[in-house]
């Protein structure tokens, strides 16, 4: 307060009163200025007919008196002056109280929320290994052997790279060298045909460097890639094999990589899994090739579907989305806090661990706004099991059946998921049921490769195409007829003459009658979608192109 | 001759409104102004009387304004407003009733037919 000269005029006791309300007030200063001010005058004017200092010192407390309490006048008057306070400012004040009441709770939310930490209490690298790893002695595991192969394998020199073709296709320089380096992978190869004499394949899923954060997301793969490339030497040496007139041995060939891609179907990833399916697709277009080139007699026929009955003895390899599920549970354990009330919630400062692992750097600020709208613990847990019991379950449908039923319980339940609430799920999910699609052609592949291989059996030994694929049943060739998932009924045969046509109906689900669309070996550029629009065509597995 | 201070709460602001129908004054002159024309009988204590102010002006029943005197001074005046009015005579018609009820009570006056 700044003191007028009347102010100062007053005995001291009252200006001790005066600014002792004003003091406990404790409302805006304008307004503490003008009661001073208003006091001021009050105690001035009281006081103006006492000049004796004696007289002036007691009327001045005889007014004190009157006045009463000073912290109970300062509340008075600090009542009536917020009374005063017209309806705006009012609004103003409270919005404001409002507005701060927010904050601060916000601030304390965010404490809270950015404090909690995630409990990781189930090891799921340690369930994984247990699940994946077959009760069987460990002479019959296959991995020391592709261990070998790997650290053999030598890799292509890059003037290799931009050599593609067909073998027998290609210039005489890029055969020599396709040639010494397929020479030069023959101690790999060896390991790789004594891995695929194995009944199984099994490794220790390991975090590798991503150890010092244990998370099942960020499990090494080592290899995989070495894994394909060393069914690239099968192919290049089958081709090599073929194109020198050792077709039996291009046979024997083919045959290892079929195996090699089985073994590796037999894991539990995913990824694994996707790998295998391409190393067996290479084996069995590569076998049907050299039989195309090279007509077998009856015998070595009859051998060759033995050894392919052998191979696929049993069950046709389990496809799951188990990984895929565990995967999900152990990012969601090390990302969200427990559950529990005020508990469950996705913990920003995991999240950016989790951008590391995933080499995608996410910002505190971003992982924060990031967490704060996304679901909770549990929700995202069930809609993820949800989801993923309908992905095991669509494994049941064939393309066809989910095509003409329009059966997409995956697809919806996932576009369903708001991008924001369940960013997490959306990020794990979407490709998934593509997945499915993978291993169905894998399966006809299989299939039609049997039957191809029964089909010239059959031709060999009665001179005749068989009328219809029942007639191979019949005759012992196959044990089933096998069927179309691009259709409901069987894979499609026509005898042509001198040669005969095998067939998919394709991703368009229309006979095409054995169409073969360069480029498009399922009719997937068709978009799935009947009609005269798309570049039609079907799955031609026989002739040969 | 003193009131108790709960009676005199009721009738303080039919007071202020009354003396400030008669003309603008300020907060001193206020409360010299209630002492003398009530003969000394009601004496409303100075700490009283500015909370009361505000809270008439805060419903508008006075105003007030910061004016300088011929000596300089500045004074804050009170007035009252026109609801002030209203509410006095409102107010007062309330008292008397009042005043007459309670004569009839205690046998100072004959109560008049309503």
């Amino acid at each position: 307060m700044n003191p007028n000269p009347q102010f100062s005029a007053l005995p001291a006791i009252v200006q001790e009163f005066i600014d002792g309300i004003i003091r406990k007030m404790g409302y805006r200063r304008s307004v503490r200025q003008e009661v001073h001010q208003e006091l001021t005058a009050h105690f001035t004017d009281a006081l103006k007919n006492c000049t004796d200092p004696t007289l002036r010192q007691q009327r001045a407390e005889s007014l004190l008196a009157d006045f009463g309490d000073a912290e109970m006048l300062a509340k008075l008057i600090r009542r009536g002056k917020i009374r005063c306070r017209p309806w705006w400012r009012t609004a103003v004040v409270r919005s404001l109280q409002g507005v701060t009441a927010f904050f601060v709770l916000f601030v304390f939310y965010l404490v809270w929320f950015s404090l909690g930490r995630p409990t990781v209490r189930i090891d799921y690298l340690q369930m994984l290994n247990d699940k994946a790893r077959p009760q069987v002695a460990d002479a019959d595991n296959a991995w020391p052997q592709y261990e070998k192969a790997i650290d053999l394998f030598v890799k292509k020199s890059e003037d290799m790279f931009n050599i593609t073709g067909r073998f027998k296709e290609l210039s005489a320089q890029d055969q020599q060298k396709i040639r010494q380096w397929v020479t030069a992978n023959q101690p790999a190869w060896d390991q790789v045909v004594a891995a695929t004499g194995k009944s199984y394949c099994f490794r220790n899923y390991t975090l590798g460097e991503n150890a010092a954060r244990p998370i099942l997301l960020g499990v090494m793969l080592p290899h995989i890639s070495e894994v394909r490339d060393l069914a690239r030497v099968g192919q290049q040496l089958a081709q090599i094999q073929v194109t020198d007139g050792q077709s039996d041995k291009a046979i024997g060939t083919c045959l290892v990589m079929i195996r090699q891609g089985k073994q590796w179907m037999g894991q539990a990833t995913l990824i694994e899994y996707l790998v295998g399916i391409a190393i067996g697709s290479m084996g069995q277009e590569e076998l049907t090739r050299v039989l195309a080139q090279s007509p077998q007699n009856a015998e070595s026929l009859a051998k060759i579907r033995g050894e392919l009955a052998s191979i696929w003895s049993g069950e046709y390899p389990k496809f799951s989305f188990e990984w895929e599920r565990l995967t999900f549970l152990d990012a969601v354990q090390n990302i969200f806090t427990e559950g529990g009330p005020g508990g469950g919630h996705l913990s920003p400062r995991a999240m950016t661990l989790f951008g590391q692992i995933m080499d995608d750097p996410m910002p505190i600020p971003i992982a924060a706004s990031m967490a704060l709208v996304h679901a909770g613990r549990t929700e995202t847990v069930e809609r993820g099991n949800e989801i993923y019991k309908a992905l095991e379950d669509s494994i049941a449908y064939t393309p066809w059946q989910r095509k003409t039923q329009n059966l997409r319980l995956p697809e919806q339940l996932v576009e369903k998921l708001s991008s924001r609430r369940f960013a997490l799920l959306r990020s794990f999910v979407p490709a998934l049921s593509k997945a499915i699609e993978r291993y169905y052609r894998s399966k006809v592949s299989t299939e039609a490769t049997k039957t191809i291989v029964a089909i010239l059996e059959y031709k060999a030994g009665k001179g005749r195409w068989p009328e219809t694929l029942g007639e191979l049943k019949s005759a012992g060739f196959l044990s089933t007829v096998p069927m179309d998932p691009y259709s409901d009924g069987p894979l499609m045969y026509r005898k042509d003459g001198e040669s005969f046509t095998l067939y998919s109906r394709g991703c368009d689900l229309d006979d095409d009658g054995g169409k073969i669309v360069a480029g498009d070996l399922w009719g997937e550029n068709a978009g799935g979608q009947h009609g005269p629009d798309g570049p039609d065509g079907d799955r031609v597995f026989w002739p040969v192109n | 001759m003193k009131f108790e201070s709960e009676l005199l709460k009721g009738v303080a602001p039919v007071v202020v409104l009354e003396i400030l129908s008669q003309g603008r004054m300020y907060g001193y002159e206020l409360s010299d102004a209630i002492e003398k024309r009530s003969g000394n009988v009601l004496s409303l204590g100075r700490g009283t009387l500015y909370p009361l102010l505000y809270n008439l002006e805060a419903k508008g029943l006075i105003s007030a304004a910061w004016e300088s005197n011929e000596s300089g001074r500045q004074r804050r005046y009170y007035s009252i407003t026109g609801i002030g009015k209203d509410e006095l005579a409102r107010q007062k018609q309330q008292w008397l009733d009042l005043q007459r009820g309670v004569a009839t009570v205690f046998g100072f006056a004959v109560p008049q037919p309503a």
